[in-house]
């Protein structure tokens, strides 16, 4: 299908993607285990540490090609240790992290090197993507790539912005058109996925090395205090628990994937701002929503919020909701066609909540 | 699923139909469905209201033979492939994949000859009425109130009109081969479309509901396919840029579209004169190579959006969700009968959608049987004939087919 023998990959590409196939297998060549490295590859402990404290921090991932080996052992090192953690929070930031510096360096390579790594099994997803190469230019937009609809779906489901809706893509005989920009995104976002989902094999805690066990303290320390500095969880959660009862749905989604430390679109991030002003709840509180965001910045969330609350907004019509993917319609309410707008909803909830407790009483 | 069998359908009428069905499929073949070996098959039987399901065949005699024996009053087989189809828990089936199906059904489309045949009858005071029914009685206020649907060529070419465009989306935007599609009628008010490709196998529910979406145009926005370059409005002509071009072609094509255009979008005098009298402009601008929308002065790109926001409802097309994106759904097993119509489930080829009669092509019974109506029915054609309406306590002899559609209904008793 794809002719891959044109592009020579090299030791410094595997340090750039370390994710791909050719990386692991030279990986798996170098015979390294967790016992030996301290002695063969000690950079790589380094490199690894730096590599996590710069994801938790800054929230982005840097490259050293100055030592190849270190470089591309770094990274199935740091998903071992992120496994080991087991702390959602803290893979979701990398996984956020790795996927920036992989779209960064992407974007500048050649397109046989992007077709490769694109449609070589196991390196995005299982069976490689159905891609192909073709012209496609317009005044303002060059579309060079066309991808198969199916792995567009599958690539493109954690980005809820319209442009990227199937229904909005230019699709025809079973493709999906994409600029450079554009497929280099998709690619950043299957790694992101696949960093958060997919399993690194388990190691008997028992036997880990000493300094592994360091490491691990290590990182999970700063990883306290910046979760702590920066969240103020435990307030946080609690306050959920309040008023979660009567959230509908759609709300519940959103809130529950920012307390994650997921990424919302715009239009979600409008959303519950809109509905957390319109149930009276006051800026602080609806800031402290939004902490967990992996580009959360106080001081813009709170310029919209207070901006938000003079223009005096009304959150959106379920049916708006509906066209913009954020509809999460698994309550018998939302399916039967009577709740317009999900203030109604909250409302009626309360309602029912309010009786309900009454009534035991 | 509801049952049709009203107080006064006894067991003799039961009896009849089981035998009937029985007969047909004695004596036609039933080509069991692909890979059938993998598929969970379920069955409604006449006597009671419950569904056998998590039934498997290894072989099209064992399936034809069950057939002949029950004469199920509805026969469903999976749209899913399992390990094991006959475990009784989703979970222990072993989920392998399943095919992409699409269902249109009359009774999702807003039909207006609803009113015309469509009845419903108090089961408490015998008071009846046309259309869908009312919640309560208008007499005495019961709200146990029977409904009567009928089925029609109008609800039927409606239904057919969907499909229609549902194929276009799956050929030309999703590129699925026209050998792989199946298009069936439902043996009652729709049809279904089957996509038999190793692709849309593993799709998920979130999945396929994108493919619906997109499908239904849901989330739609009419910005995505132009751009403006010095006051010229560029379109695209791929996916639904192509349809958002063709629905303003029609639309200012003729009297009649200007006229909807007008009704539609509340456009005011002006504006429709000014479209009206640059007219050629615009359709020859969408006709060039890279399209484009050249507006007269006065009208903005906003009137234009509404405008085309609106007319893009006639590409939409109206699909039951559920069926589509349920992974684990039973569907009507290809030619076998359809419990409240007597039809057959008809498989059609694609080059013969445009003539298909299910009036006709669907019918399987032949013969004379004399019967009675319990209450007045709209008419039915059967073949090339119509016969009725029919008066309530009337006595007739009626073909087969007819009896068995109505009897079925439970709006006729044998005589």
């Amino acid at each position: 299908m794809q002719r891959h023998e044109t592009v020579k990959l090299y030791k410094e590409d595997l340090a750039k993607y370390p994710f791909i196939v050719q990386a692991r297998e030279y990986v798996r060549k170098l015979n390294i285990d967790l016992q030996n490295l301290q002695n063969r590859v000690p950079e790589a402990i380094s490199r690894v540490r730096k590599l996590i404290e710069n994801a938790i921090i800054k929230g982005e991932c840097d490259i050293d090609i100055d030592n190849v080996d270190a470089e591309i052992i770094a990274y199935p090192l740091a998903r071992l240790l992120i496994e080991i953690i087991n702390d959602r929070w803290l893979k979701q930031r990398f996984a956020v992290a790795f996927s920036k510096r992989v779209w960064n360096l992407l974007r500048r390579e050649s397109n046989e090197k992007i077709m490769l790594i694109a449609t070589q099994p196991g390196n995005i997803c299982e069976n490689g993507w159905n891609l192909q190469r073709e012209e496609h230019i317009t005044d303002n937009k060059a579309y060079e790539w066309k991808l198969h609809f199916k792995d567009y779906i599958r690539a493109s489901r954690s980005l809820k912005a319209p442009t990227w809706k199937l229904t909005n893509r230019l699709v025809s005989n079973g493709y999906v058109r994409l600029t450079k920009k554009e497929l280099v995104r998709l690619i950043a976002e299957c790694v992101k996925e696949r960093l958060i989902s997919s399993e690194v094999p388990r190691v008997d805690l028992q036997e880990i090395p000493e300094w592994l066990k360091e490491l691990i303290e290590e990182i999970r320390d700063l990883m306290n205090r910046y979760k702590k500095e920066v969240i103020r969880e435990d307030l946080a959660d609690m306050r959920f628990k309040v008023t979660e009862e009567a959230f509908p749905p759609c709300v519940i989604r959103i809130i529950e994937a920012a307390s994650r430390g997921e990424n919302l679109s715009h239009e979600e991030r409008l959303f519950l701002l809109f509905f957390m002003l319109n149930i009276g709840k006051d800026v602080e509180e609806i800031i402290d929503y939004y902490r967990k965001l992996p580009d959360f910045n106080e001081e813009k969330t709170r310029y919209y919020i207070l901006h938000a609350k003079a223009k005096g907004y009304t959150a959106h019509n379920c049916d708006t909701l509906r066209s913009l993917g954020i509809c999460t319609p698994n309550h018998e309410w939302c399916v039967s066609g009577n709740i317009k707008n999900p203030l109604v909803f909250y409302r009626r909830m309360q309602y029912v909540i309010r009786r309900r407790k009454t009534e035991n009483k | 699923m509801s049952s049709d069998a009203g107080k006064q359908r006894t067991s003799r009428e039961l009896l009849f139909l089981k035998r009937m069905f029985s007969s047909y499929y004695r004596r036609v073949k039933i080509p069991p469905p692909p890979d059938f070996k993998y598929r969970e098959f379920g069955f409604m039987l006449w006597d009671k209201d419950v569904m056998v399901r998590h039934k498997s065949f290894s072989d099209a005699e064992q399936l034809q033979n069950f057939l002949a024996e029950y004469g199920p009053k509805h026969a469903y087989r999976s749209v899913a492939y399992y390990y094991d189809p006959e475990a009784s828990t989703m979970e222990s089936k072993g989920w392998i994949g399943a095919d992409l199906v699409f269902d249109v059904d009359a009774d999702h489309l807003n039909t207006p000859c609803k009113m015309e045949h469509d009845f419903w009858v108090c089961e408490h005071c015998g008071a009846h009425g046309r259309g869908g029914k009312p919640e309560q009685c208008h007499k005495c206020g019961s709200s146990n109130i029977k409904e009567f649907t009928w089925i029609c060529e109008r609800c039927l070419d409606l239904a057919k009109e969907e499909i229609i465009k549902l194929k276009d989306f799956l050929i030309d935007d999703f590129g699925i081969s026209p050998y792989e599609l199946k298009i069936v009628y439902s043996g009652h008010r729709g049809y279904h479309l089957h996509v038999y490709s190793e692709v849309v196998r593993d799709l998920t529910r979130d999945e396929r509901r994108e493919m619906l979406d997109y499908i239904k145009g849901i989330g739609l926005s009419v910005s995505s396919f132009y751009r403006k370059s010095s006051g010229v409005i560029i379109f695209e002509r791929e996916g639904w840029g192509g349809r958002i071009l063709k629905s303003l072609e029609n639309l200012l094509r003729d009297e009649d579209g200007l006229t909807a255009l007008k009704d539609m979008s509340e456009m005011d005098r002006s504006t429709l004169e000014k479209l009206r009298s640059y007219k050629s402009v615009i359709l020859r601008g969408l006709r060039e190579e890279s399209p484009k929308i050249i507006l007269p002065k006065g009208v903005g790109e906003k009137t234009l959006i509404k405008l085309l926001a609106k007319a893009l409802k006639m590409f939409e097309v109206e699909v039951d969700e559920p069926v589509t994106i349920d992974v684990h759904r039973i569907i009507r097993l290809e030619n076998s009968l359809h419990g409240k119509t007597g039809f057959r489930v008809t498989e059609i080829p694609l080059n013969y959608l445009d003539k298909f009669d299910a009036f006709k092509d669907a019918i399987v019974f032949r013969g004379e049987v004399s019967i009675k109506f319990l209450f007045d029915c709209p008419p039915l054609r059967i073949g090339e004939e119509v016969f009725g309406p029919f008066k309530r306590g009337q006595k007739v002899e009626v073909p087969m087919a007819l009896a068995i559609f109505v009897l079925a209904r439970g709006v006729a008793i044998l005589l």
